[in-house]
């Protein structure tokens, strides 16, 4: 069973003569392979949702003179205009760690919150496709996470220049850059097929989700610090997104390796992993039914 | 070697947002295709019943039956797009499908883009699939339309657009849905012709209509569809001649009528179907 996929188009595996669809067992192993399939086909096929990727930014940005760069500039301007309002509030108008802590936090919460919105809509904008083509579900997937990649590339600029401006030196352990975005990749891969699949049958969801970000963006220590909320705090610590900052800010802002944040991330990509693999070996052809 | 094999499938599935229906099935819908499924107390589509049959290279089924009779359907699920509840399918070769406009392409993107992306989606490289261009312009004769946005095109060009792309990255299997009927005269003779030498490579060709003339001209078996259900397979004169005399008989109670006689109430054809298949018939 291993050589013979669902997807319509050939993995590496395949010989002219294998079948290129099949469908025929419907047991739970057959469908845990075949999803494995999809995964590892639909990764291959890189050229494709490398494509789609830019080309979903070029249809956003599309006619546009300025063009991908309207990310870095609208990035540029929300952090500005948080550093004017938010440095007198707390009276820490000259404090450079808390402008690190700032523009880190929400350079992260940027690539969050837009990955999260964009994943619950992975499938239902793709129908176009679906509809029509036999392709591995995974190549959307992929599409979207590279979307928002790029996406975070374009902010990395604004992030690392304004870093610079701050501090004029790069921190020494900035190398933990590496594992932290590598872990954003990760969970965009599987927040993309949970929320995906879930959002395409309950249509609710996404509007949920959306409303969850957007609280979200005050329950998560971005602008504010965890010891000015007082026991509130002890709550927030199940806030994931928490997590997710800190790891990206701890090696900047005071030169630790958050190991607790850390722990709490891996923890959460597990679970995500292990639902959003089961939920794509068993569902992922059902989407097609539910546009 | 190219084939196709389809045994005993049958496909239900369920409509979301659709009004729920919960009278008791009469005897007539349970002959329809659209039944309530009372223990899952959602709207179910039976879109397709038991149906089994083999295809070899170089054989040109046409699936001919009214509108929502299922031959879309069974084309999607020829295509791998809808995985059948029950039965088995095995599809050996590379399969273009061709269901309806602007599926599988990108409206904002040029024609010349979405030539590549198609190609992409074939497994070539970036520069195989630009080589394919100039050949896909020539024989849809798109000419500078090609470098503006799909969105722009009338229907007509998108149609030669997308037979052109089916046709030009050496498919095994075509499955067309409604598509030799449209375009101009020229173009379809010009079609008809690319769909010939393709079944004379080995290839299969599906093409689904409810036109008998679409379907003679281009195929030399038929399979004739009713309520999703296999009403006759067959070569392709005897099949047609039995369809149309049946369409013809369907019309035949409007006379009987004005002689005094009972007319019998017409099958509904599809009751939840035609507002929950959207566009997936036409």
């Amino acid at each position: 069973m291993a050589d013979q996929g669902d997807a319509g188009i050939r993995n590496l595996a395949m010989t002219p003569d294998t079948p290129v669809y099949v469908s025929r067992d419907r047991s739970f192993p057959a469908k845990l392979s075949r999803a494995v399939n999809d995964l590892v086909t639909g990764f291959a096929h890189w050229r494709i949702w490398t494509a789609f990727a830019w080309e979903d930014l070029r249809t956003t940005y599309k006619r546009s003179v300025i063009g991908f760069f309207w990310i870095s500039i609208s990035f540029l301007a929300f952090v500005s205009v948080k550093f004017m309002i938010f440095g007198p509030m707390l009276g820490r108008e000259n404090d450079s760690y808390y402008t690190t802590y700032l523009l880190l936090g929400f350079f992260s919460w940027q690539h969050i919150s837009s990955s999260v919105n964009g994943a619950t809509s992975v499938f239902v904008s793709n129908e176009n496709w679906i509809r029509n083509d036999n392709m591995p579900f995974s190549l959307y997937v992929y599409q979207n996470v590279t979307r928002n990649a790029i996406e975070l590339g374009f902010t990395l600029i604004v992030a690392a220049g304004l870093f610079f401006y701050f501090h004029g030196s790069v921190p020494p352990r900035a190398y933990m850059l590496v594992p932290v975005l590598l872990i954003y990749l990760v969970s965009g891969v599987w927040t993309s097929i949970i929320l995906g699949i879930v959002c395409a049958r309950f249509r609710d969801l996404a509007h949920l989700i959306r409303t969850i970000m957007r609280i979200s963006i005050y329950l998560t220590p971005i602008f504010w610090m965890p010891e000015q909320v007082g026991e509130v705090a002890e709550i927030l610590w199940w806030n994931p997104f928490m997590h997710y900052l800190q790891i990206l800010r701890g090696p900047f802002i005071d030169a630790s390796f958050a190991v607790e944040n850390w722990i709490f991330v891996l923890v959460v990509n597990a679970i995500g992993i292990t639902v959003g693999f089961f939920l794509f070996a068993l569902f992922r052809r059902r989407v097609v039914f539910w546009f | 070697m190219v084939s196709i094999s389809v045994q005993n499938v049958s496909l239900n599935y369920p409509v979301f947002g659709a009004p729920q229906i919960r009278s008791a099935p009469s005897e007539e819908e349970e002959t329809s295709r659209a039944r309530q499924f009372s223990a899952a107390d959602l709207t179910r589509v039976q879109a397709i019943r038991d149906i089994s049959f083999e295809l070899k290279a170089g054989e040109r089924l046409g699936l001919i039956g009214r509108n929502g009779s299922g031959k879309s359907t069974l084309l999607r699920i020829l295509a791998g797009i809808y995985e059948p509840n029950a039965g088995a399918v095995e599809v050996v070769g590379d399969i273009a499908p061709l269901f309806s406009v602007g599926l599988g392409t990108r409206l904002d993107a040029t024609g010349r883009r979405n030539i590549i992306l198609r190609g992409l989606l074939k497994g070539l490289s970036w520069q195989e699939a630009e080589a394919k261009v100039d050949e896909i312009i020539e024989f849809s004769e798109l000419g500078d339309f090609i470098d503006l946005p799909i969105r722009t095109y009338s229907s007509g060009m998108a149609m030669r657009l997308a037979f052109s792309i089916a046709t030009a990255f050496d498919p095994q299997i075509l499955l067309l849905d409604e598509w030799i009927g449209a375009g101009d005269k020229e173009f379809r003779a010009k079609a008809r012709e690319r769909v010939q030498s393709f079944v004379n490579k080995a290839g299969i060709v599906v093409i689904a209509s409810h036109n008998a003339n679409i379907v003679r001209e281009n195929c030399n078996r038929v399979l004739w569809l009713e309520y999703g259900e296999m009403k006759m397979i067959g070569d392709a004169d005897e099949v047609l001649e039995a369809y149309s005399v049946s369409v013809k008989g369907k019309r035949l109670p409007k006379k009987k009528r004005q002689q005094g006689a009972k007319s019998p109430q017409p099958k509904p054809r599809h009751r939840v179907t035609a507002r929950a298949r959207r566009n997936s018939d036409d």
